[in-house]
């Protein structure tokens, strides 16, 4: 229990830190408090202050190479790092070899993981789960 | 002399004249005369470098070269220059009054290697050096003659040479060329010619002061020649003192040689001295590092006085001395390995000739033992052998120092006991003894021959010697074993210490600041933050102050996190402490910069200039649009894009509830205006931000002044305070009307994982009325929580990702915010209590809500709490003692909640729920981790046993009844394999039946 609020501790600051030195993409010109429902509540003004609401939630991050994880993030920085716990990751594999009529068999591969270090260079999308 | 005859005389001569030191004042008008065949060409520099020290210094330097030279010679060795220092004035008076040399007296006083510092050179210079400075002064510039007319009067006798002089001026003037004085026979340093000089120089002399008046020419030149005269006596004089300088240092050097030489015999004779192999061993590797410190005793009283390192020029920097002198020992190392090795060799061939006598000698007495000789002349013969053989072992020994030798291990044992073979101090002595031995032996043999002649052949035959050789053999190879290995490391150590010392302090200091100043953040405490967080986890599991913060601040802003503190004694605390001390060093100073330039007012000048960019436009791409999200202002061309998206339908609607809701206040009424519960994304906004508050709060915390210490710093800092805490409390929503929506705003929050994470955090820093309405909320909408609605989901033991989810909510809510509320409930009066009983019982399905962990944990926190006043009240305590109408009111809400529970008692269970729901039959996957889920609902009917009547306790016995038996007789009758599983049933049945007074063990089966 001391560890997982201890844990919880760190990972706010590894958000607080991220947010600090992330570039901000209101030079870009892009106004992303259009997006929000409530200009005034919310505090977004880059995208990983979207990322950021996403902490310690449960996160779909699709990952180049065919890989997709789900896992609850716990930190990010300014190159999409990601550190998730309770990870599963997906991996799609395409067989065209093996297949009998050129089509091509897409076998998935999963495996689970406690703690994952995601290396940022390899994020394509981080999203939250989709909600019923 | 003879023109042709001159150039051997000259060196001859030169050397002569050189050596002879004093004797040159003597030759006065010959000096004269030397210098007048140098005048034509000096003449123009002679009057331009008077005086010149620079000039003075660079001729000198040509001229010491070539004394240097000149010095080389034989005459260097002697050293007596104080005796001639102190006849020479004297000489000089004489030879100033003879006025003239003959040669014969030079070749006399020639041995006389230096010359006089002070005496007559001062007066008149040597020819010599005139004579090696010749080709500088000669002929180099033809113009130079021209002269020019300097105020120097001179009245000296010098000027007598100028009419002898005057008829090679316009000729070398003419020809341009420059012509080499040693063609003059005038130049050359015959004394003949020089008396003959000398004697024109008088009569001329005669002429110009008492007939003739001169012409301007010939003063001009007159003057000239006495400047270069005086000149050239100064650079004498100076190229004395250098060529004096020299050889002392050369002289110095020598005696330093001398010195080691001595004592490098001194030593060898020490050496020489001990006798026994062992000592031999130890001394000498006493002696080779007592030499080493020796020399660096030595070297040390050298290098202390040099000057600091700053003051010193870069060549004799400290380092570079340092460095001389670990080459100078590496050199002695060498040197010693050498001899070393050398001292081997004579071992060795000490060794074998010493065998090749033992053996010629076993001869010669088994010869003499056969032939039965006369003994007398055989045992003198004999022992004359032996004799030489020891006074060549002897001297072999002492020629190569000290070696272990077989010869006298042998003599040793012979003799031993009967000659004291203590330390013997000299060569003598031992010689003596060796003497009186060989007497002593002279006699044993006597004796012995006659009678015991095997015996001898025994003792002083092979057996010994081959025996003794063969340890002396191993001894010598272990010695030099341990020499070797002793040479390692002491080359190793050398190798390791050549640089030690090349940094100064101040460097280390300087390095030290440049690696401290990169660690000096502004926010120690976030910059740091991972380690500071489990350094502070650590300590608290180790028990220390939790105060204890490793963070060293600098007033305003700034500081250094430090790592955790070490554990245990070793030599890093001091090095920690040092550092610390180093950084609050450097870190005082550069505040006290910081004031000085305060005090100056520099900043006021900073970007007077303009400014400079702070930023790598590198690393940020020139920015094209500026669009200032943050403002509500737009600018009008892009109002539109803007408007179209912000005012979309859903902010619309937002809009005109907003309206409303200000209507509805405008129009007074309490009428309640119902939203939209958040959704997701709004709580997870809502969340960030409180938890921005949150972690601002908390460095606030940190930051937090003594009251005592700064009373305005400390208010400000507490408005600060206030605010943040009143925002949070704003962003809780806890004020929101309870109809607001459903769920309420509040448990909204508490529905992601952080937001039940951030309550504990959050609830801290509220105050605790504040706290009880919080407190209030949540039992009031507590059945709207994620972790109660979504209860149903853990009783199955299918695992699922949902039912993974909602463990882990529960966990979390469990954890984080019934150990938030947990505070106040404890502390709360009956009355509080009992009204959020009824408030739960009311507003809640409370079957449902106790149905669920959260819920039972709620229910139990308010049960023991009431449990406790009671115990309070009984125990006489005189804290607020409840009213009897409030204990009743209690009573009351205790027994409807008991009415409300009572049919459903067996339900509570989630062991009963999932038997229900798994009609299946599926066995759990972990049957103790039942009794571990159900170990919450046995403590809640404890609680709820203690609080019942009798007639209410009957009623849970008959509904527990069942359930009760089943867990004990599982446990006796030997269901249950597993011991942990037994005792977890035997304990929860306990709890219960423990409440009513009852035991299992009373259980009659």
């Amino acid at each position: 229990m001391d560890f997982q609020r201890s844990f919880n501790v760190t990972s706010r600051a590894a958000g607080r830190s991220a947010t600090r030195i992330a570039i901000s993409f209101r030079e870009v010109g892009f106004n992303l408090d259009a997006l929000a429902m409530d200009p005034s509540a919310s505090g977004i003004q880059e995208p990983f202050d979207l990322i950021r609401l996403s902490l310690s939630e449960r996160v779909f991050v699709k990952l180049r190479g065919d890989r997709e994880v789900t896992g609850i993030l716990h930190a990010y920085d300014g190159h999409m790092n990601l550190i998730l716990s309770d990870a599963e990751e997906t991996i799609m594999i395409v067989d065209t070899e093996s297949a009998p009529n050129g089509q091509s068999v897409v076998n998935v591969a999963k495996r689970k993981m406690d703690m994952l270090f995601v290396r940022g260079d390899g994020v394509i999308l981080v999203s939250p789960p989709a909600r019923t | 002399m003879s023109f042709f005859g001159l150039p051997q005389n000259d060196l001859e001569e030169e050397r002569r004249k050189y050596l002879e030191g004093g004797a040159k004042e003597g030759d006065d008008d010959l000096q004269v005369f030397t210098w007048g065949e140098d005048n034509y060409d000096g003449l123009g520099d002679a009057l331009q470098e008077g005086n010149d020290e620079l000039n003075d210094e660079t001729f000198g330097g040509i001229g010491q070269v070539g004394k240097d030279f000149d010095f080389s010679q034989p005459a260097l060795p002697d050293f007596d220059k104080p005796a001639r220092n102190a006849q020479d004035p004297g000489k000089d008076q004489v030879a100033a009054a003879r006025q003239q040399q003959p040669q014969s007296q030079q070749k006399l006083q020639s041995p006389s290697p230096h010359q006089p510092l002070s005496a007559g050179s001062a007066g008149t210079s040597t020819r010599n050096a005139g004579q090696s400075l010749e080709s500088i002064w000669d002929d180099k510039s033809p113009f130079a003659v021209l002269g020019r007319v300097n105020g120097a009067s001179s009245t000296r006798p010098h000027e007598q040479q100028q009419p002898l002089l005057l008829p090679h001026h316009p000729q070398r003037q003419v020809l341009g060329v420059p012509t080499p004085p040693p063609s003059q026979p005038v130049s050359k340093f015959s004394p003949f010619l020089a008396h003959e000089s000398h004697l024109l120089h008088q009569q001329h002399a005669l002429q110009g002061h008492g007939a003739r008046p001169r012409t301007l020419q010939e003063i001009e030149e007159e003057m000239l020649m006495a400047l270069q005269a005086k000149q050239r006596e100064e650079e004498e004089q100076q190229l004395q003192m250098e060529r004096l300088q020299v050889l002392r240092h050369q002289q110095e050097l020598r005696h330093r040689q001398e010195l080691q030489r001595q004592e490098e015999e001194r030593r060898l004779l020490e050496m020489r001295q001990l006798q026994q192999k062992e000592i031999q061993e130890r001394l000498y590797e006493q002696q080779q590092y007592q030499r080493l410190l020796q020399y660096q005793q030595q070297q040390q009283p050298q290098q202390q006085r040099t000057p600091p390192p700053r003051m010193l020029p870069v060549s004799q920097s400290p380092r570079f001395l340092e460095h001389q002198r670990q080459q100078a020992a590496i050199l002695l190392q060498q040197e010693r390995q050498q001899q070393l090795l050398l001292q081997e060799r004579d071992r060795q061939q000490q060794l074998l000739q010493e065998r090749r006598q033992r053996q010629i000698q076993e001869l010669l007495e088994q010869q003499e033992m056969e032939r039965r000789m006369a003994q007398a002349s055989l045992e003198d013969k004999h022992h004359w052998q032996q004799n030489e053989i020891r006074g060549f072992a002897s001297e072999h020994q002492h020629r190569s120092f000290n070696t272990p030798s077989p010869a006298r291990h042998l003599q040793q044992q012979l003799h031993q006991g009967r000659i004291s073979q203590g330390a013997i101090p000299h060569e003598n002595i031992s010689l003596n003894q060796q003497q009186s031995l060989q007497l002593q032996q002279r006699l044993l043999a006597d004796m012995t021959q006659n009678e015991f002649s095997r015996d001898l052949h025994g003792r002083n035959g092979q057996p010994i010697p081959q025996d003794l050789s063969a340890e002396a053999m191993r001894k010598i190879v272990e010695a030099e074993h341990q020499e070797e290995r002793r040479r390692r490391k002491a080359h190793k150590i050398a190798h390791m210490a050549r640089y030690n010392d090349l940094m100064t302090q101040s460097d280390k200091d300087f390095i030290t600041r440049i690696q401290v100043s990169q660690l000096v953040t502004q926010d120690p405490y976030a910059d740091d933050f991972y380690a500071q967080v489990y350094g502070a986890i650590l300590r608290s599991r180790m028990g220390l102050q939790a105060h204890d913060e490793r963070v060293i601040k600098f007033g305003s802003g700034g500081g250094i996190g430090l790592g955790l503190a070490q554990k245990g004694p070793n030599r890093r605390p001091s090095a920690m402490q040092r550092m610390e001390q180093q950084v609050e060093r450097i870190v005082n100073n550069a505040r006290k910069r910081e004031e000085e330039k305060g005090l100056h007012s520099i900043q006021s000048l900073q970007g007077a200039l303009g400014k400079t960019s702070g930023r790598s436009y590198k690393a940020a791409p020139r920015q094209l649009l500026q669009v200032e999200s943050a403002s509500p202002t737009l600018s009008p061309a892009h109002a539109h894009i803007n408007k179209a998206s912000v005012y979309n339908e859903g902010a619309a609607k937002e809009a005109a509830k907003l309206g409303l809701e200000a209507l509805g206040d405008a129009h007074q009424t309490a009428e309640i205006v119902r939203r939209d519960p958040l959704t997701h994304r709004e709580t997870l906004v809502i969340l960030e931000k409180l938890y921005d508050f949150v972690l601002q709060v908390e460095q606030l915390r940190r930051d937090q002044p003594h009251a005592d210490e700064d009373p305005e710093d400390f208010q400000h800092w507490q408005a600060e305070y206030d605010q943040t805490v009143d925002r949070i409390w704003e962003n809780v929503n806890v004020l929101t009307p309870l109809e607001t929506s459903t769920p309420h705003p509040f448990i909204s929050l508490l529905f992601p994982t952080k937001g039940k994470k951030l309550l504990p955090r959050l609830t801290r820093h509220l105050s605790s009325d504040k706290m009880l309405t919080l407190l209030t909320l949540l039992v009031a909408c507590f059945d709207q929580l994620d972790v109660v609605t979504l209860a149903p989901i853990l009783d199955s033991l299918v695992e699922t990702p949902e039912r993974a989810e909602v463990e882990r909510q529960t966990q979390a809510f469990l954890g984080s915010v019934m150990q938030s509320i947990l505070p106040v409930v404890s502390v709360a009066e009956l009355r509080l209590v009992t009204g959020l009983l009824s408030l739960l019982l009311h507003r809640t399905n409370i079957v449902a809500v106790a149905q669920t962990r959260p819920g039972l944990a709620l229910l139990t926190l308010f049960l023991s709490r009431v449990e406790v006043i009671k115990q309070t009240v009984a125990s006489g305590a005189e804290s607020a003692v409840p009213t009897p109408e409030e204990s009743q009111a209690w009573q009351m809400m205790f027994d409807h909640l008991f009415q409300l529970l009572a049919p459903h008692l067996l339900l509570l269970f989630p062991s009963t729920r999932i038997a229900h729901t798994n009609i299946t039959g599926q066995p759990p996957a972990a049957p103790s981790s039942i009794d571990i889920v159900d170990q919450p609902v046995w403590q809640f009917l404890a609680a709820l046993a203690l609080h019942a009547v009798t007639e209410q306790h009957q009623i849970l016995v008959t509904a527990l009844r069942e359930k009760v038996l089943d867990n004990v007789l599982s446990v006796n009758k030997g269901w249950v394999l597993d011991e942990e599983e037994r005792q977890t049933k035997l304990a929860n049945v306990n709890l219960f039946l423990h409440a009513l007074g009852l035991d299992s063990s009373q259980i009659a089966l």
